[in-house]
């Protein structure tokens, strides 16, 4: 063979090399593997790897307490950072070091890519975690938090859990099926989901989401013992009480004196509790059942600007109306508006003294005029009440009033969702309280109404869409009733006359009532 | 002789085989008469394992914060190609439910704002629900009584302080698709560039800024990405908006 013969060849095969721009091993591609400046990311293969199960830091002394040891059978999610690709491993006994501490196994399969800050995530137990959450990354949405949660993200071959509860364990004598665990001050103890981000660089086991929470902790007992489970932490001022359940009676009690402080990770062991318990014969740790929304009616009233409060007539047959502009006037049920007056004055709620039948307004940002019968012009026009808190509230201050008893008043503004109690001749009862730290789900007072029958305060959220129910004491939230056909609900008034509570809406175009009809308004 | 010219032939064929990719060139796919096939890397149809196959680098995301006064929607992607802006969108599991079931006869759809900045000037346009501002909205519905539908909304400008509406909804700008509890999107950029625009630029550049705003099917506040925590001086809990650079 000449070399002649052999150039065309060896000048093609050059060609083809060099022109190729999706060649694997071509040094000037950024992707390209060989490349120095970007090495290729490779993801961790399928082999042998270790999930490492931690103590809690305070060991319960009773049988049921918190999960420290590996089972056969337990189910540990592996991820990428990407739900789809997850690979679900089961745990057999062979699986499982003495001690239980440590489990390795040989993954055939794992997820094949990554996303996040670390390659692989790993959460326990497997069933808890949302598989709607597909992109999931570093975070874990548990749908569950009746269970020790555990999460870990991959170092070297190895997933080191990490808990995302704080626990606390007990046992009983006498055949309870359960117990039900409250606060003494109605802290939330119980969590429908819990969000979790682990990482090896910012972990964050709150990361929030939407989460229905609960005053009351239930769980049944397994051979006379029960572990209860607070994701992140468990904070209870006070202490908390127990109630023993049997079928469905409560007949004994456990109280706990004390303040409760626990992390995740720690659990509080009261071992067997059978020698303190007290008779019981209270109620049902339960809130009350609440009133049904039913139905929800519209009444334009186009003739009020800026409906901002409402409340019932001394003779429940219509409702007082003030706008934010200073108007004042009657509507009637069915939306027909007869104006008074108007006023220069940023009215924001109005409310009726039914012992002597004068009007008290709420005035942006802080404070609350006395209006006295007959309305027909604003002559007694009355500053009897400033709020000095509120002085500073701007357009975010007083939006909410509502007669309370013996001549006392709430007020509540929009920031903070702050709301106090005064007397008509100007001292301050209580408050300022925040409902925001009463319930995390509430962002600003648009309206207040007190309801005496129930002894409830009702408030309207125009941010949130919402109407909310709580105790009178203002320790609790009892419910709350969507209202999002209401874009700028901020005033609301109960009628147990006609088994309805209404609500206005503040509209630049046209303002309205909402009639909401409930079943179980009257006790 | 005659193998010497053989020779110079091959070597003649390979050059012509590498040349670059012209217009003049007949052989190469942007031949019109033999166009080029694009690979869309996101295929519009509810299903979204291609969007764990791209190139992370190049996805931007946000995630709800979760010291933000909302917790409907957990993340919004987004992937720019020379062709199309994709959008990925992923609801809370029960807020998605929710939303859907709540339609009235009067709301039936959900509504949802896309945000686009496309001149990177953060000053002028709407300075409401981003800490940017920003020059354009797609307002449309990602539902209809209860269904996903495909998104397909009004183009509107702000200019002169008001909104002014340059495209229909229902104009093919947009295209999507929803399962379960989330949705994509493919924004058509030809279509949004040749759109006559009340200023300039007319397209989107390279760089393009993005967020989203979800409202309940009655307009009601659902949610606003990307956000942050409420703090002092931001008391919405408005972000700052995506910066999305186009893969080429």
């Amino acid at each position: 063979m000449k070399f002649r013969h052999l150039f065309p060849a060896f000048c093609s095969v050059l060609m083809i090399f060099s022109c190729n721009p999706d060649q694997p091993n071509n040094p000037d591609t950024p992707d390209g593997p060989e490349n120095p400046d970007e090495p290729k990311k490779e993801n961790p293969a399928p082999g042998v790897y270790k999930f490492v199960i931690p103590d809690y830091s305070s060991k319960a002394s009773v049988a049921g307490d918190g999960k420290t040891a590996w089972e056969a059978g337990d189910e540990i999610l592996v991820t990428g950072g990407y739900y789809p690709g997850a690979v679900t491993v089961k745990l057999t006994a062979s699986d499982i070091s003495s001690d239980g501490k440590t489990a390795t196994v040989n993954l055939e399969k794992v997820p094949e890519t990554t996303f996040g800050t670390d390659k692989f995530y790993a959460a326990y137990p497997a069933g808890l975690v949302d598989p709607e959450s597909s992109f999931s990354e570093d975070t874990f949405d548990f749908i569950g938090t009746d269970a020790d949660l555990l999460c870990a993200y991959l170092s070297g071959d190895t997933f080191t859990f990490q808990h995302v509860c704080a626990a606390i364990a007990l046992s009983a004598d006498g055949g309870y099926d359960g117990c039900v665990l409250s606060g003494l001050n109605w802290e939330m103890v119980a969590f429908d989901k819990w969000s979790v981000q682990v990482n090896s660089e910012d972990p964050n086991f709150r990361r929030g989401g939407k989460t229905i929470s609960d005053y009351f902790l239930r769980k049944d007992f397994k051979n006379g013992s029960v572990t209860l489970y607070f994701p992140y932490s468990l904070t209870l001022n006070g202490g908390f009480r127990i109630y023993m359940r049997k079928g469905n009676t409560y007949p004994k009690l456990f109280t706990y004196s004390g303040d409760v402080n626990l992390k995740r990770g720690e659990v509080l062991a009261l071992g067997n509790i059978s020698s303190k318990l007290e008779d019981y014969s209270g109620p049902a740790p339960e809130l009350p059942k609440m009133p049904e929304l039913k139905n929800v009616t519209r009444f334009d009233v186009k003739e009020v600007p800026e409906l901002s409060g409402l409340c019932l007539t001394a003779d429940g047959s219509a409702l007082w109306t003030v706008g934010d502009n200073g108007w004042f006037g009657q509507v009637s049920f069915d939306g027909k508006v007869t104006k008074y007056w108007t006023k220069s004055a940023d009215m924001e709620g109005i409310t009726l003294d039914p012992n002597t039948g004068d009007l008290y307004i709420a005035n942006e940002p802080n404070t609350v005029t006395r209006l006295k019968a007959p309305y027909e012009k604003p002559s007694s026009w009355d500053v009897v009440i400033t709020v000095t808190e509120a002085k500073g509230y701007g357009n975010s201050g007083m939006e909410g009033i509502s007669y309370y008893k013996d001549d006392m008043l709430f007020v509540g503004t929009q920031t903070s969702a702050n709301v106090w109690i005064y007397k008509f001749d100007g001292t301050v009862v209580k408050g300022p309280v925040s409902l925001k730290k009463v319930y995390s789900g509430i962002v600003e007072v648009g309206g207040l109404c007190y309801d005496p029958v129930n002894d409830w305060l009702w408030v309207s959220d125009s941010e949130t869409h919402k109407v909310f129910v709580f105790d009178g004491d203002l320790t609790h939230v009892l419910a709350e009733y969507p209202v999002n056909m209401i874009h700028n609900n901020e005033s609301v008034c109960v009628d147990h006359k006609h088994n309805c509570v209404w609500v206005g809406l503040d509209d630049d175009d046209v303002c309205a009532i909402f009639r909401l009809d409930f079943t179980g308004l009257n006790p | 002789m005659k193998k010497f010219f053989l020779s110079l032939a091959a070597i003649a064929f390979m050059f012509a085989a590498c040349e670059p990719k012209t217009p003049d060139n007949p052989d190469t796919p942007d031949d019109p008469d033999e166009p080029e096939e694009q690979v869309d890397p996101i295929v519009i149809d509810g299903e979204f394992d291609d969007w764990a196959k791209l190139d992370q680098a190049s996805v931007a995301s946000a995630k709800n914060n979760a010291d933000s006064p909302w917790t409907a929607v957990k993340q919004m992607r987004v992937y720019a190609t020379e062709a199309y802006v994709y959008y990925y969108i992923e609801f809370d599991s029960t807020e998605a439910k929710d939303q859907l079931a709540s339609w009235d006869e009067a709301h039936p759809g959900l509504p949802m704002r896309i945000n686009i900045n496309i001149d990177g000037e953060f000053t002028s346009g709407y300075a409401k629900y981003s800490l940017d501002a920003y020059d354009y909205i797609i307002e449309g519905s990602l539902a209809d009584k209860g269904q996903w539908v495909s998104f397909d909304g009004t183009l509107h400008q702000r200019y002169d302080g008001d909104w002014v509406e340059l495209l229909k909804e229902g104009s093919g700008m947009c295209v999507g698709a929803g399962n379960g509890n989330k949705y994509e999107i493919a924004l058509d950029r030809q279509v949004f560039d040749r759109v006559e625009k009340k200023s300039n630029p007319q397209a989107i550049g390279n760089v393009l800024h993005t967020g989203l705003r979800f409202y309940t099917h009655d307009w009601g506040e659902l949610s606003n990405l990307p956000n942050s925590s409420i703090a002092e001086g931001n008391g919405d809990g408005w972000g700052h908006l995506l910066e999305v650079t186009t893969v080429k």
